[in-house]
């Protein structure tokens, strides 16, 4: 594990076992629910990406590291490997969750059903953390708490909405997650680049 | 002679504040002492130095084989992981710094009386200065940078850094660069000084030239000298004080004159709130 990885990963440990038991708190609750059980962890994911740039920017840590010659570049793919990372401990924990609400209850998830959540689950992961990475490079990391918020909310209103609106329409919507995923991957990729564009010219 | 790092030209624009076109330069086996006022830039230079800030023109130059990761930094503020206790930044910087010595890391939060337990946010300022420190000389560098290192430090602390540096400077190729409103320590380790004001370098010398051209006079009344002679001026209710910069000429020229030695603090109040 390299310096930044290993700072991120003993400064947030906390948030992140808090992350982990809610991640798999919700599963359980709405594993009944089916394939949403599993991306309430990569949901969390952004919060704790958000949690990491907030410590950073409030020791000044970045003005350090760059200082030290630590490009801006790995900066920024570093924090990117702590979500890709922070939403597959969040997928497992849906998976957890999931596995423990359906010990008594008979749900049974077609594999290609799980796969194609599971992959909606990362990108959607990834895509609200380079929200988060922009957002909080662009603006105020002091504001990781506000940007998480508004971000899960808004993803969360808007996944329900086209629930409500397609369930009537259309019987079977797990068709969807592929394509959201490519959606979700587009977009987060954009949020990425611009976010490498913003810290590439701030001022530490 | 060589430097280990040279500027020139150096410009950056805040809107309320600017740098403008700042040369300074870092001689190999010396210190360099940078004072100024609060505000006048100090900071902002020594950050377009490493690239945390990045300027808006002029260059800035390493000396062959100078890489960043050799320069020992110490901000004003801790930059740690405020959550991170002591102890746990070895594992950081072990991954970071080629050559980092954990042994020595600990040896020197030792010295300067460090709880490795401690959590960084839970330092005192002075010993998060310490322990800034402690992680500089911790690694092989060839240049410290060092903002403010002393401040919140006691006397005797104080003392023992100013030791620690002049045993980094027993090595020639090593070079420090340090501001501080501490103009005694600057006294005491500096070789030569550069006075900033307004994002500007006023003056750079040698600090033991400054301190025998630089000269303070204290009239009650009109400037006895000719006005060519001297830097600024500063009025008071009872006289005014003029510094000036061939202190042993007006000495010559005008014997019937007392003119004072200045210290670099005379200077720099003197540079800061006098008169142009």
């Amino acid at each position: 594990m390299n310096a930044l990885l290993y700072k991120d990963f003993v400064s947030i440990k906390f948030t992140l076992v808090v992350m982990l038991i809610m991640a798999s708190l919700f599963s359980m609750w709405m594993g009944q629910g089916g394939p949403l059980s599993f991306f309430i962890g990569p949901a969390i994911a952004s919060t704790v990406v958000g949690t990491s740039l907030n410590l950073d920017e409030k020791a000044g840590w970045l003005k350090f590291a760059v200082s030290s010659g630590t490009s801006r570049k790995t900066i920024i793919f570093n924090k990117l490997k702590l979500a890709l990372v922070v939403t597959l401990i969040g997928i497992l924990s849906g998976f957890v969750g999931v596995a423990i609400s359906s010990i008594d209850t008979e749900i049974s998830l077609e594999l290609l059903d799980v796969l194609f959540v599971v992959i909606f689950g990362f990108t959607f992961g990834l895509f609200t953390s380079c929200v988060m990475i922009f957002a909080c490079y662009k603006f105020d990391a002091g504001y990781s708490g506000l940007f998480a918020a508004i971000i899960i909310g808004a993803c969360a209103g808007l996944m329900v909405g086209a629930n409500d609106l397609l369930t009537g329409v259309l019987t079977d919507l797990t068709w969807m997650f592929p394509i959201l995923s490519v959606i979700f991957a587009c977009l987060g990729t954009v949020f990425f680049i611009a976010g490498m564009k913003v810290l590439n010219n701030k001022d530490l | 002679m060589e430097y280990a790092v040279k500027a020139t030209g150096v410009c950056k624009d805040y809107g309320s504040f600017s740098l403008k076109s700042v040369d300074l330069e870092i001689p190999k086996g010396f210190v360099t002492g940078l004072i100024g006022s609060n505000g006048a830039g100090k900071s902002t230079i020594m950050k377009c130095l490493t690239g945390a800030v990045i300027k808006d023109s002029g260059t800035v130059e390493f000396d062959d084989g100078l890489e960043l990761k050799e320069i020992g930094l110490v901000f004003d503020e801790c930059p740690f992981p405020q959550y991170m206790k002591c102890e746990q930044l070895d594992g950081i910087f072990t991954r970071m710094f080629d050559g980092w010595d954990g042994e020595k890391y600990f040896a020197h939060l030792q010295q300067f009386g460090i709880d490795r337990k401690k959590k960084v946010k839970d330092l005192s300022r002075g010993m998060s200065m310490k322990l800034q420190v402690a992680v500089a000389f911790s690694h092989p560098t060839k240049l410290l940078i060092l903002d403010e290192p002393t401040a919140g430090m006691d006397p005797a602390s104080r003392d023992e850094f100013l030791d620690s540096l002049r045993e980094y400077m027993q090595d020639e190729e090593h070079a420090i660069l340090i501001s501080s409103h501490i103009t005694t320590d600057l006294e005491k380790i500096a070789d030569y000084v550069s006075f900033m004001k307004n994002g500007q370098i006023l003056v750079s010398s040698g600090k033991d030239e400054l301190e025998e051209s630089y000269g303070l006079l204290k009239t009650g009344g009109e400037c006895p000298i000719d006005k060519e002679l001297v830097i600024c001026s500063r009025r008071s209710e009872s006289n005014t004080v003029y510094l000036i910069n061939d202190k042993a000429g007006v000495r010559e020229a005008y014997p019937e004159l007392v003119v004072d030695d200045a210290t670099l603090e005379d200077i720099m109040v003197m540079f800061a709130r006098g008169d142009y």
